[in-house]
């Protein structure tokens, strides 16, 4: 099959390996992998700081780079509900409208589409170690993908997935929210960061490098030592060893 | 430092309130888990109850000529206010008009809303607040804290200290105790009230019927007792039917506090008045800005709400700092919005809608299926932005305009120590190097 | 009784699962095997309570236990005049230490006791003493709110009752009696 990835800004810049798992993984599961240089940011930092005419612009940016594409693939849960559930919102100019109610539907998170569209749940990995799943919001609630990413974990060799009582509490991220509410956004990381520390995990791995960069900061903050790590690097590894 | 952020500040700092707080909440949560898991098809039941909720607003107008026909025909008197201080007028009027000075109040956070507390003190009416958690409130001069929890901000310690202070009573950290306390200095009240005030969850177009919902017994007191009762509630709470009322209790106490049903749902009806012990019964309906969000497409949902604040336990921000930092009478996510749309919205209320990390528990718990981020996110785009802001937006936009740019641009933070705007941190927790469009091109070469 | 015995077993299992509700709600209840055992059992509550002084709905069941109350407590109840008097009425119900009252109907769902109120000052009998004996012998029983409202005279005010007062204000912590009776006591029948 051929897959466009969709790499949203902050991976590109902030998590790279994440991008290079991505494609590792697909091209092993046999898939001929494709990276428009041309994408940038998906809009919705925009879109959420309130700037819709801005956003809109992105969005419509977006749809130029990925309206050819047959099937766009994405590493985020949190950009992907953007493109699938938010452009709708934007006020597409109408040249646009029709390719995005295309697009929307062609448009994947990675687990939701490894385990819905291509029906895989073992992908061949091995990962000698504990790890713990923190469902990012979007993915759970925005896009309703939540035993997927459980699913392919626990077919991961050598894996060992402690689940807890710890419900799915944000980790406070929420990108402005963060940055105007800084005090109260790591206070909710804290918290949240604390109670996956208590499971012992060596690892905690989620589908959004943006909360798993904000847990990242908790855990160091409350001296836990577990680290973050997103779920496409685990299931890249091949032989026990994150990219 | 915004006032929000200052609250924010000051509640973080205040260890004994964020462990009430988030102890109750999760307590709330958890026995509304319970009781939503026991209903047969909960997203049925709550499609069903929004639909209910949906036909109420649309058919706003028709049902409140309906309410009026049987209300009168039994007896009550229909009062229709278009503002907070209109609202306040007609209460005060009828009030004066009984030659009443002495009342109990039962819980309403319609009242809240429009200030009637501030409107009877002023001019000498004492109104006593009988729910216990609104009277623990009174008695410390703070407004409520939650809709259905008003005092969960506080200790049994800190309440024991309040009472001791103020009812001159022994102190006491035993809530059975203080319990006790309260009912006692309340019972003297009740008996000797010449008015009693509370809101309604709920108007019956169909029957007259103004609903009740609680669980202390205060609302059936105060509307049995005094000569005089006056029910004050949004124009939003009219609905068609009486029985249209399962429906939507089977969520609201399920919502609200875990229960299946509360101790109390009383039907009131101003026929037979003798019977009931009052001789008035008025019902006002406030209007304060509803009409206005109905008209408004886009926020108009807003008001299928039933305040049973489900959104505020759930909510990550509310559970960390509670109700007093919104500086609204409605805080969580359910404040952040509708305090923006009721009454004279104020600046100050438009920092609220940012408030939210947009995590969507919200949306999951509401009993009414409100697609709470979406208004918030409404809200963020009405809002007026800062000149700072403005440029950073502007900034983003071109930069993210061009690979070349986003490429520039985080070399540039990566150097500087902040990556997008701000938002995350780097210091060692983003990945050093190359981005994946840099390698991914120098590859492609 | 000309119920059918599929009729009389459907109520018997609603008013098994009404008890169970009722119960989980900090409810109590005493099973009466006839309708004349109603007497017998509320004369035996009264006196395991120490109860002085009651007050009484005026209702033609309750009358029979009107004049079995009579030698036993001081019953508060006011028969002697037609005119309703409001204050005298708050007085009895202050000052009495348990109300006796009927109701229209069970609801087994979710073990409710469905109250209406033409009958004079009901409402305070059931308000105002810190206990509440409902006697609840032969009256229809509904499976939810639902059909009790499809049968019920909606002209009239209503109360739903389940379980007695409470309240979680402070710090969560369920306390009973808060502003209404701090126990609630049904009479109803075994099965």
């Amino acid at each position: 099959m051929r897959i466009s990835l969709f790499i949203p800004c902050l991976v590109d810049q902030a998590a790279p390996k994440t991008a290079w798992a991505t494609v590792r993984l697909l091209e092993r599961l046999g898939h001929d992998v494709h990276y428009n240089t041309n994408q940038t940011c998906c809009g919705q930092a925009l879109f959420n700081a309130g700037f819709r005419d801005e956003a809109r612009r992105l969005a419509e940016r977006f749809i130029r780079v990925f309206r050819d594409a047959e099937v766009v693939v994405s590493p985020s849960g949190s950009c992907v509900s953007m493109v699938t559930r938010h452009y709708g919102e934007l006020a597409l100019s109408s040249e646009y409208v029709r390719d995005w109610e295309h697009l929307k539907t062609r448009v994947s998170e990675l687990c939701a589409f490894l385990v819905d569209k291509l029906n895989i749940t073992d992908v061949g990995a091995r990962f000698p170690h504990s790890v713990s799943y923190h469902a990012s919001c979007h993915l759970l609630r925005d896009l309703g993908v939540k035993d997927q990413p459980l699913r392919l974990l626990k077919n991961v060799e050598n894996l060992e997935l402690i689940d807890g009582d710890w419900g799915d509490e944000c980790c406070g991220f929420g990108g402005v929210f963060r940055a105007k509410f800084s005090d109260l956004s790591f206070s909710i990381a804290d918290r949240r960061a604390a109670e996956l520390a208590n499971g012992g995990a060596e690892f905690i791995t989620g589908a959004d490098d943006s909360c798993l960069i904000n847990l990242q900061e908790a855990f160091r903050r409350i001296g836990a030592s577990q680290r973050t790590v997103h779920i496409a690097r685990i299931l890249a590894a091949e032989n026990g060893e994150l990219l | 430092m915004s006032l929000i952020k200052r609250e924010i500040h000051k509640a973080l700092n205040n260890t004994q309130l964020r462990e009430a707080v988030l102890s109750s909440c999760r307590r709330s949560v958890e026995k509304r888990n319970l009781t939503s898991s026991e209903i047969d098809d909960y997203e049925a039941a709550r499609q069903r109850a929004k639909s209910i909720r949906q036909r109420s607003i649309d058919e706003l107008e028709s049902l409140h000529a309906d309410f009026r026909k049987v209300f009168e025909a039994a007896g009550g008197q229909l009062h229709y206010a278009l503002t907070a201080d209109a609202a306040c007028r007609i209460v005060v009027d009828l009030i004066r008009k009984a030659g009443a000075k002495r009342g109990v109040k039962a819980k309403s956070m319609v009242t809240e809303e429009i200030g009637l507390g501030k409107a009877l003190t002023h001019i000498g009416i004492d109104a006593i607040e009988s729910d216990l958690g609104e009277f623990i409130v009174q008695l410390a001069g703070e407004p409520p804290s939650h809709i259905t929890a008003p005092a969960l901000h506080r200790s049994k310690e800190s309440i024991g200290r309040l009472f001791a202070e103020k009812l001159g009573v022994s102190y006491t950290d035993d809530p059975v105790e203080l319990t006790g306390i309260a009912r006692r200095v309340l019972r003297e009240r009740f008996v000797k009230a010449e008015f009693g005030i509370s809101g309604a969850n709920f108007i019956a177009a169909d029957t007259g019927h103004v609903v009740v919902v609680e669980n202390e017994g205060n609302g059936r007191l105060g509307a049995a007792l005094p000569p005089l009762f006056i029910a004050v509630t949004g124009i939003e709470k009219v609905i068609p039917s009486l029985h249209d009322l399962p429906p939507l209790l089977r969520l609201l106490p399920s919502s609200a506090t875990g229960q299946r049903i509360t101790s109390y749902v009383n039907l009131m009806l101003p026929t037979g008045r003798e019977d009931n012990g009052s001789q008035e019964f008025h019902v006002v309906l406030v209007d304060n800005g509803r009409q206005r969000t109905i008209e408004d497409p886009l926020m108009r949902e807003m008001l299928l709400c039933i305040r049973c604040g489900a959104c505020l336990n759930i909510c990550p921000i509310y559970r960390s700092v509670g109700g007093h930092v919104y500086r609204s009478v409605y805080p969580g996510p359910m404040g952040a919005v509708l305090s923006n749309l009721l009454g004279s919205r104020s600046e100050m209320h438009m920092e609220l809608p940012f408030l939210s990390t947009l995590c969507g528990a919200c949306r999951d718990v509401c009993p009414v299926d409100i697609d709470l981020p979406r208004l918030l996110l409404e809200l963020r785009a009405r809002a007026s932005k800062p000149v700072a802001e403005r440029m950073a937006a502007a900034g983003w936009l071109w930069t993210m305009s061009s690979p070349a740019r986003l490429e520039m641009a985080g070399r540039i933070a990566k150097t500087t120590g902040r990556l997008f705007s701000g938002v995350l941190p780097t210091g060692g927790f983003v990945e050093s190097g190359m981005s994946f469009h840099h390698q991914a091109e120098k590859q492609r070469r | 009784m000309n119920m059918s015995t599929d009729k009389q077993e459907e109520k018997s299992l609603l008013i098994d699962e009404f008890r169970q509700r009722w119960l989980e709600v900090s409810g109590e209840y005493v099973p009466v095997e006839s309708e004349g055992d109603v007497s017998r059992q509320l004369l035996k509550i009264i006196k395991h309570n120490n109860i002085r002084s009651v007050v009484l709905a005026q209702l033609p069941l309750l009358l029979g236990i009107y004049d079995l109350l009579k030698g036993e407590v001081e019953v508060l109840a006011d028969f002697s005049s037609d005119k309703y008097n409001r204050d005298k009425t708050i007085d009895l119900c202050s000052r009495a230490e348990a109300g006796i009252t009927s109701v229209d109907a069970l609801i087994s769902e979710t073990g409710t006791l469905a109250m209406s109120f033409y009958r004079r000052g009901d409402r305070l009998i059931s308000s105002l003493p810190p206990l509440h004996i409902v006697v609840v012998f032969d009256v229809p029983v509904y499976r939810n709110m639902d059909t009790f409202l499809c049968a019920a005279a909606t002209e009239l005010s209503l109360s739903f009752i389940t379980g007695p007062s409470r309240t979680a204000d402070i710090e969560k912590r369920l306390v009973l009696g808060a502003h209404g009776p701090r126990r609630v006591i049904v009479l109803g029948p075994e099965s």
